[in-house]
């Protein structure tokens, strides 16, 4: 095409595209709206998320890595850096993880002894007011810590247990972590710690690291500098997140171009509409000399225009939204920042796909436009529709082998396979649309007269229809997937429970002393549960010395463990699995339903609750390893199965032995108890409520039961079937308003010749319900059938669970409230449109 | 005089079985330089599909259609545009203009499409509107011309580049007789200057400014007639 003719088409779709000023200010929003929200979100993504160099300042300033794990019975940290290459600069630094009650709430803090001037740590820390601490029982503190401890500068803090007081002088803040609980001592401050390495006790737990920054080399490479000592492990260096973040941006860009094919379907619809109200714009142009590529030049032209100023639009109101939430990004990421950034990678990718998308929403009606004889444009004629049916077996034949796709793919694990046995099923089911319309227009003989217009009306503008009702299919299906997964997802939860439904987990606010937890176990006894079983069960440990306490363990204590034979995964990979051992009595086993077994446990049998631990009679008890690195050696403990389904092991006990046998075996228990109490019955909500209310009256004290330990997805059930509603019906009112629009002349017709408003009304409302309805109807195997193949592939025997409730809002709901929506908005035209003809 | 659109014993049927229409039968018909040739005859007679196959619009189903002895039928797609992009020219009854673009830009529009550089299209399209007495008014858009305005200007667009063939649809249909009058003026002139027409037209009145008359009954021409040597004697007030 010679430049002139270029410009000639171009200058007709520009120029036609202002005088449809309605019809372009809607594909204008269609593509507008998505890039909007592309834009703000990754402007706000990219601004709030650490680069790898900011993540590395925050995690370790600027240190090439840290030491954080050796051999502390026979180096001290002094010995460790000696062992470091020459030249090489290093900080030690403790770090104290203090909880302290403060007015009846436990408050956790970071205390650290670091120099805010220190070349290496320094840049992990600001100072904000005030000075940092020089003298060992001064602090500069976060904000966060003056709010919770309701301190200020120059007020007293005490900390611990044993309320170790500090002076506050400074404030302080992490730029990476603004949500820290941060307080900062001078150098050396901590060194008084004694016996908090890497423990955790009731003064809390102490961590020493070791910073290094080695000459000539960064990252990794550094730690390949360092001499090989087997009593040196526990590095932190740098991390790729590439990876992760090749993934969100990948999910990102797949939703924003899943939405934009939403609006694309709308926007085509109205793209046909426009092809037909200029249909004598295409004949002028074929009686002036105009071939087919010039009418298809001006509809591409159309799309890419009004594409560009979309993108465009959208763009600016994304940098806009972006900017007016900048004051709150600091916020909202915890970490400073510094200004919100504006990727250029981001801005022209957003202009590319909104225009791309616009243009290829033009393809079809442009080809379909540059194929009409010119004689039947000047006459606005268009050429009959090719028929639904073959269109539509193809369809069908798409949804087979979709199907079969992605159940391979999910049983092998071929992604590629998956997604495009999902695509197939999609657009298989999409393509059977039009075969829908043209069915609607068949059974209006049978409908009531408006309905029956309604009908004949859908399926004579089956073009731009079927684009409207795809694009609400694809909206519809998304509640009926997820709907699908979630309610399948909580059946397996209550087939296979954390808790049975009469069991309640007890943790009282001092482990290491049930006794002094008396008050609290009575009363919970007295008030909600009179006939309860209460029973107390441990970790077993090898171990020698003092106990640890709570959460700690080490080279002198070594939790017991048993594993279950090898099997084979589905994928071929063997593996075992395997359970804490712990010790209770004959009350636990009572609490565990598993009474009969009590024989077994007095005659030093383990009572197993996992079916996959035990190896026929016997379980596999990994004993202590003689050298750190090795394998264990395994010793076989006769055993007995209890594993009724009523509870699958995880909050309680996989395998039990009696505290007599535990001591033959060598092994303690832990000083540290849980509590398991058995209702007489199952437990009702308001017992559940009760017991709350009891444990809210003992700081640190808490219940659990079996509604704890599954999550339903009720929030996200019903905010995806809104959303999804909300868009159907916007997605159908453009439709039905287009579809009114070509209507005009029937519809002045209707008034000329005596019909009332009502008529009207009902031939729009129905309209609108005809076609949500017929969204609905293709929605819901669309939704459900993918998952239900995939579900199907991977969890042999969870059950499937149809989602009724958003089958019935897809079907029923959204097309009724469609049509009273169309029929309370619509407008009656005055009868003199029907004097002046259509151009 | 050589003969520009020449029909020969050309057919048009629509449709077939039970829906088979002869919109077109053995119509045979020369139009030479010079001439300027009206059609008339009842609604559904033929005379809009004959004007179709004259300018390549259309493909007949029988005979031959052809201008400047080029054989239609022996044209592709491609090829019937650029004729109608450099020897033929319409005129419909209304809505001949695309709205948005002006005056001078509807009628460059065939020098456009055919690759005319800007100025040069814009320079013949003003010669043109000039011709057809609408000096001053490139610039307007359809929305702000009259109806006689726009014909005239439909008319400037067919006649563009030196175009010899000029197919008329009942361009006076809309107009009332004074404007009429005027655009058969144009017609007139055209033909008079070299170039050659077919006019369809219910009204006798202006089919009297053609040369010959042809009359179309039911798909057939049925009969010719001589148009006046004065046409203008048909002017209201005055006596035929």
């Amino acid at each position: 095409m010679s430049l002139a003719a270029r410009r000639a088409t171009t200058r007709i779709a520009w120029r036609q595209a202002k005088l449809a000023k309605w019809r372009s200010l809607l594909i204008v929003a269609m593509i507008g709206l998505p890039i909007t929200a592309l834009v703000a979100a990754g402007i706000i993504a990219v601004t709030i998320t650490p680069s790898p160099e900011e993540r590395a300042l925050g995690e370790r300033g600027n240190a090439d890595f840290t030491i954080h794990t050796w051999d502390k019975s026979s180096l001290t940290a002094d010995d460790v850096v000696a062992l470091l290459p020459p030249g090489s600069e290093a900080v030690v630094r403790r770090s104290w993880y203090v909880d302290t009650v403060v007015g009846g709430t436990l408050r956790s803090a970071l205390i650290a002894d670091a120099a805010i001037d220190d070349p290496l740590l320094g840049p992990m820390y600001r100072l904000v007011s005030g000075r940092a601490a020089e003298a060992l029982d001064e602090i500069a503190v976060s904000p966060r810590v003056l709010e919770q401890f309701s301190v200020s500068i120059g007020d007293r803090i005490s900390l611990g247990p044993e309320a170790r007081t500090f002076r506050i002088v400074g404030e302080v803040i992490a730029p990476e972590r603004l949500r820290e609980s941060l307080g900062l001592v001078a150098p050396g401050a901590l060194d008084d710690l004694d016996g908090l390495d890497d423990f955790r006790g009731e003064m809390g737990w102490a961590v020493t690291e070791i910073f290094v920054n080695v000459p000539g080399v960064t990252g990794w490479h550094a730690i390949a500098m360092l001499p090989q000592d087997d009593r040196i492990g526990g590095f932190g260096g740098e991390t790729d997140e590439s990876g992760l973040e090749l993934a969100i941006t990948g999910i990102a860009l797949g939703v924003a171009a899943l939405v934009l094919i939403e609006t694309g379907l709308v926007a085509a619809a109205a793209f046909v509409v426009g092809a037909h109200r200029r249909l004598r714009t295409v004949g002028l142009i074929g009686a002036a000399g105009g071939e087919p590529r010039h009418v298809r030049h001006v509809l591409l032209t159309t799309g890419a225009v009004l594409g560009l100023v979309g993108s465009l639009t959208g763009i600016a109101a994304g940098i806009g939204i972006a900017w007016l939430v900048s004051p709150h990004l600091d916020r909202l990421a915890g970490r400073i920042t510094g200004g919100t950034e504006y990727p250029l990678v981001l801005l022209i990718g957003a202009l590319l796909l909104g225009t791309i998308a616009a243009t290829l929403a033009a393809l079809a009606p442009a080809r379909a436009a540059s194929r009409i004889a010119t004689v039947d444009a000047l006459d606005g004629r268009t050429p009959a529709p090719r028929p639904p049916g073959r269109l539509a077996r193809r369809g069908l034949v798409a949804v087979a082998l979709g199907s079969v796709a992605t159940v391979w793919g999910t049983a092998t694990g071929h992604d590629p396979v998956l997604t495009s046995g999902l695509v197939a099923v999609l657009i298989g089911f999409l393509v059977t649309i039009p075969l829908l319309v043209a069915g609607v227009g068949r059974m209006a003989t049978r409908l009531p007269l408006s309905l029956r217009i309604a009908a004949r009306d859908t399926a004579r503008h089956g073009r731009r229809t079927s684009g409207a009702v795809a694009a609400a299919v694809v909206a519809l299906a998304v509640p009926v997937m997820v709907a699908t997964i979630t309610l399948s997802n909580d059946a397996r939860h209550y087939a296979e429970p954390m808790l049975a439904d009469d069991q309640l987990l007890v943790d009282v606010p001092d482990p290491t002393s049930i006794e002094d937890s008396e008050p609290f176990l009575e009363e919970l006894e007295s008030e909600v549960f009179p006939e309860a079983t209460l029973a107390t069960f441990a970790v077993a440990f090898f171990g020698e010395g003092p106990d640890p306490g709570p959460g700690g363990y080490g080279d002198e204590w070594y939790p017991a463990s048993v594993t279950g034979p090898l099997r084979q995964g589905d994928d071929g990979s063997a593996g075992a699995t395997g359970a804490m051992l712990h010790v209770g009595d004959a009350d636990l086993l009572g609490a565990l339903h598993a009474e009969a077994y009590a024989d077994d446990l007095v005659a030093g049998r383990a009572v197993v609750f996992d079916a996959e631990v035990i190896d026929g009679e016997i379980v596999h008890l990994e004993e202590r390893p003689s050298e750190a690195g090795t394998w264990p050696d395994r010793m076989d403990l006769p055993a007995v199965n209890a594993d009724a389904g009523l509870f699958r092991p995880g909050y309680l006990p996989g395998v039990v032995i009696s505290p007599e046998r535990a001591a033959e075996l060598g092994l303690h228990r832990a000083s540290w108890e849980e509590i398991l109490l058995r209702a007489a019955g199952p437990i009702t909500h308001d017992q559940l409520e009760r017991a709350r209310a009891v444990a809210a009256r003992y700081p640190g004290a808490h219940v659990t039961a079996l509604a704890d330990t599954i999550h339903g997805d009720n929030a996200l059930r019903n905010g995806a079937l809104a959303l999804a509603a909300a868009s159907a019906l916007a997605i159908v009112g453009v439709a039905v308003a287009l579809v009114s629009a070509e209507s005009r002349r029937d519809h002045a017709i209707l008034t000329a010749v005596g019909a009332g408003p009502g008529t009207r009304r009902k031939v729009v409302g129905g309209s609108a319900l005809l076609l949500a309805g017929l969204a609905g109807v293709v929605a819901v195997p669309t939704g459900f059938i993918p998952v239900t193949l995939i579900q199907s592939a991977t969890n042999e025997g969870y059950p499937i669970i149809v989602p009724w409730f958003a089958v019935a809002v897809v079907i029923v709901g959204v097309p009724v409230v469609a049509g009273l929506i169309a029929a309370a908005v619509s407008r009656r035209p005055p009868a003199a449109r029907l004097l002046r003809p259509i151009a | 005089m050589t003969a520009v659109l020449e029909l020969r014993n050309a057919t048009r049927v629509f449709g077939s079985g039970h829906t088979e229409v002869d919109a077109l039968v053995d119509a045979s018909l020369v139009v030479d330089t010079g001439e300027l040739i009206a059609v008339m005859g009842p609604s559904g007679s033929g005379k809009t599909t004959l004007l179709s196959l004259a300018g390549g619009l259309d493909y007949p189903t029988g005979g031959s259609v052809l201008v400047h002895g080029a054989d239609l039928a022996d044209l592709s797609m491609a090829e019937l545009a650029k004729l109608r992009r450099h020897h033929v020219g319409y005129v419909f009854q209304q809505f001949n203009l695309i709205e948005g673009l002006t005056a001078a830009e509807n009628v460059a529009l065939p020098l456009e499409l055919d690759g005319v550089a800007r100025r040069p299209a814009r320079a013949a399209a003003r010669a043109a509107l000039a011709a057809v007495e609408l000096d001053g008014l490139e610039d307007r858009v359809p929305q702000d011309l009259s109806g006689g305005e726009q014909q005239r200007v439909a008319i400037a667009r067919a006649i563009v580049g030196e175009r010899s063939l000029l197919l008329a649809d009942e361009p006076t249909g809309a107009l009332d007789s004074l404007t009429g009058e005027n655009v058969l003026r144009l017609l007139r002139r055209h033909c008079d200057g070299g170039g050659a027409g077919v006019l369809v037209t219910h009204d006798a009145r202006f089919a009297a400014w053609a040369n010959r008359i042809v009359f179309l009954r039911d798909g057939r021409i049925v009969d010719e007639a001589a148009g006046l040597d004065d046409p203008a004697a048909l002017l209201p007030g005055s006596t035929p």
